[in-house]
């Protein structure tokens, strides 16, 4: 069966295409640095929970793990653009990609809300549950993984048209990609970087705690350093097996057919070498700057992936525009009204937590 | 036709749909009356000089940010995830239609979650002045959201002039945008009220409970002033069809309809109990008995408002089953199995006229129709019926049951479909072997 025939027609659109892929890439950036941020925080905060028994550790885990339902509140609000953003450029592809696996892709927001009350359950009941708290914040952490699963699992049902006939023999909705080799480096590529973030986030933290006179938390902001730099290093490998596993005419395109792609490349390998080395030389900001370049770099490269895959799908057919200049204005204006809105709180929210403390 | 269909059998029927967008409108109706709710309350215990009232909204604030935040928003998700499955066709209209409007709620939805959160966080610590304004800003955006969503949600029962022209803004403010978006308000703020009442029972200072317990009788009482009218107005803005099957002439929807009409009293009922001196047990009964009856009001009136909609999932434009009406007659030249892309069989021959008929209802039936489900169950609406009395239903598509949109197959598509149904579903199959045999 041609799977070509498969691809629904795309509906019209408001903008031009590129106006969307590029709040896709800026949305989806900002996504995947917050759904690294919860993840990795909530696996090192469940390995301290296990380990760590000192009463500073206690400390840690009990001020980190009080911002993770926050931290899950803001990935998916984060996660909310880049989606709308993903189903006006590639709805054809990722309705269909989300039908194929419909009952993981519904079961999402069930698995989110579970992880998002044990994390409260965590936080509130810190004290109360003793030496049972690893189990709400590993409940959590294993929901939290499962989702990731399933996303990275849509992501390829959704740029392979060739693995959609699968749909006749099963249309229960019950679909994983398991005949696509990058399914598992790709998975593993997300949930070490999200430990590599995790890490950075505790070195942070400690970094804060050593300016306010806590001379101990330098252990802290060098063990998280430690834990970042050699994620990063283990990321070449599933880096290297993930590349291994594109089809040979995806690798050619993007290297040889580009000017773009290799220099995007080789720029965020440099960046990744980089973070490593900083956080192997204890400099924290330096580490920081250069993980989030590293990270935008991916992002940009997953997207050039993904275009490899889906481009000659797109190319025969390309929704017509019809601009919505009204409607687009209206949402730039909520957007600067919302973060003049949102500068103006948190400043009232820092004052008024100086006022507390005088 | 256009995307692949979800083969949910005995869970079709929208009953998922149902389920999820029930809760979801329930919580987040009180996202946005309880936020005015918390913001006025505080207002009132500044005022007033009253810390007891104070607290109360101090964890009422803790209450409605664990309900909101985590279930209100995650089950907003939901609905997204869920439709995009049940009828990706029509998800896909609503995101490119409205994709600037999501944008924009969006925005309003990263405000409301900042706004939440550094309002429940400073309660103590900021000054009542700044304190205020952020309960105001968190009321404000969510408020936003309501406009946002009502818009869209509005659009999908009265498109008005979208369906010539296509524009967003005859999309968004079509002709029943104004009455749903009053009847929402009123609805936000009776469940204010309802809500209100879980926390305030729970006061442990008699007075205080009584005084609170009787303020959120206000909030449960007077909003239902603009209810009342602005259902009646919201009615008069659906077409004359949707009218006449909530007043009767579609089964399903007049079930809805009664329990709409039925519940109401009881909510005002459970209003003035509560207004009443009664031992505080008796109360907190009482008050989580209003949450389960305001909950099944918001039901029934989603229910009512989803099935007068049909035979479209957007009025006047594409069937509850992903067809548009435009490409109707089309498809009832060349077939439904020609015309779908994801269909194995392209047409029904000799050989394949049950595996084409299961096809066909997947297309045609699955997103209305459940098998062996609690939702609109083909096998209890088939039941006892003969071969050519479901063949006949095809006939009556679209006229004779207007809830239903018209057949869209060909002769051939129409035998097969009635043959999957009476031998496979409704388990004919050994009969008719049987008479052929004898």
């Amino acid at each position: 069966m041609d799977p070509g025939r498969l691809i629904p027609y795309p509906d019209i659109l408001p903008a031009p295409w590129s106006f969307f892929h590029i709040l896709l890439v800026i949305t989806f950036f900002l996504h995947i640095l917050m759904a690294n941020t919860m993840l990795g925080t909530g696996i090192v905060l469940l390995v301290k929970n296990i380990h760590g028994r000192g009463s500073a550790e206690k400390d840690i885990s009990r001020e980190i793990g009080d911002k993770l339902p926050m931290s899950i509140a803001f990935t998916v609000n984060l996660g909310v653009a880049p989606l709308l953003f993903l189903q006006v450029t590639y709805g054809q592809f990722i309705y269909v990609s989300s039908v194929l696996m419909a009952v993981y892709w519904v079961s999402i927001f069930l698995l989110i809300i579970l992880a998002y009350y044990s994390a409260y359950i965590y936080k509130f009941g810190y004290e109360s549950l003793g030496m049972m708290r690893a189990l709400p914040v590993g409940l959590s952490v294993i929901l939290l993984l499962v989702v990731g699963f399933f996303f990275t699992n849509s992501t390829l049902l959704m740029i392979d048209p060739k693995a959609w006939p699968q749909y006749f023999q099963n249309p229960n909705g019950t679909i994983i990609h398991t005949g696509e080799p990058s399914l598992i480096p790709r998975y593993l590529h997300f949930v070490v970087s999200s430990v590599a973030i995790g890490g950075l986030v505790f070195s942070i933290f400690g970094w804060f705690k050593k300016r306010r006179g806590e001379a101990e938390m330098d252990e802290l902001e060098k063990n998280g350093l430690l834990v970042y730099g050699f994620s990063t290093m283990s990321q070449f490998v599933i880096g290297a097996w993930y590349l291994g596993t594109l089809p040979n005419y995806i690798v050619g395109s993007l290297f040889f057919e580009s000017h773009f792609v290799f220099p995007i490349f080789l720029f965020s390998i440099v960046a990744a070498l980089a973070s490593i080395f900083f956080s192997f030389g204890r400099r924290l900001w330096h580490t920081v700057i250069s993980c989030v370049a590293t990270i935008f770099l991916m992002v940009l490269f997953r997207f050039a992936v993904r275009s490899g895959y889906l481009d000659s799908y797109i190319a025969s057919s390309r929704p017509e525009v019809i601009s919505q200049f009204g409607a687009f204005m209206m949402f730039l204006i909520a957007l600067i009204i919302g973060i003049i809105t949102v500068i103006y709180m948190l400043k009232l929210a820092l004052r008024a937590g100086k006022e507390h403390v005088a | 036709m256009n995307y692949p269909v979800w083969d949910l059998s005995v869970y079709g029927g929208g009953l998922l749909i149902a389920l999820i967008a029930t809760i979801h409108v329930y919580i987040a109706h009180f996202a946005v009356g309880g936020g005015l709710f918390l913001v006025v309350t505080e207002i009132k215990a500044r005022r007033e000089d009253n810390n007891g009232i104070l607290d109360y909204v101090h964890s009422h604030t803790g209450f409605f940010l664990l309900l909101t935040m985590v279930l209100g928003s995650l089950t907003g998700v939901g609905i997204w995830l869920v439709i995009s499955v049940l009828n990706p066709a029509a998800t896909s209209i609503l995101i490119h239609t409205f994709i600037f409007g999501w944008a924009t709620e969006w925005v309003f939805f990263v405000v409301e979650i900042i706004s939440l959160l550094i309002y429940y966080y400073t309660f103590y610590g900021m000054s009542a002045r700044n304190h205020i304004r952020i309960g105001w800003i968190y009321f404000i955006a969510a408020w936003l959201s309501l406009v946002i969503i009502d818009g869209i949600i509005s659009f999908m029962l009265t498109p008005g002039n979208w369906l010539q022209n296509k524009g967003f803004w005859s999309g968004f403010l079509n002709p029943s945008f104004p009455p749903s978006l009053l009847f929402r308000i009123a609805l936000a703020l009776i469940f204010a009220g309802v809500y209100g009442f879980i926390t305030s029972t729970n006061i442990k200072d008699h007075q205080l409970r009584k005084d609170m317990t009787r303020y959120c009788v206000l909030w449960l009482l007077l909003p239902f002033v603009l209810l009342i009218p602005s259902a009646y107005w919201y009615m008069k803005t659906i077409s004359s069809q949707a009218q006449e099957m909530i007043m009767g002439s579609s089964p399903e929807t007049f079930y809805f309809t009664k329990y709409f009409l039925g519940i109401l009293p009881l909510v005002v009922l459970g209003g003035l109990v509560m207004a009443l001196r009664l031992p505080r047990s008796f109360h907190r009964t009482v008050a989580f008995i209003i949450l389960v009856i305001a909950f099944l009001y918001m039901g029934a009136f989603e229910m009512v408002r989803e099935s007068s909609r049909r035979p479209y999932i957007i009025y006047d434009h594409m069937y509850s089953n992903s067809m548009l009406k435009t490409s109707l007659p089309q498809v009832q030249e060349q077939g439904v199995l020609a015309s779908a892309k994801w269909t194995m069989a392209k047409e029904v021959t000799g050989s394949n006229q049950l595996d084409a008929g299961k096809e066909l209802f997947r297309l045609l039936c699955l997103s209305c129709h459940s098998v062996g489900g609690i939702r609109n169950d083909i096998l209890v609406r088939t039941e006892d019926m003969e071969l050519e009395e479901i063949n006949s239903i095809f006939d009556e598509m679209g006229e004779g049951l207007p809830f239903m949109p018209p057949f869209a197959g060909i002769d051939k598509e129409r035998a097969a479909l009635g043959s999957y149904i009476y031998e496979v579903l409704m388990g004919m199959e050994e009969e008719i072997a049987f008479s052929n045999g004898s």
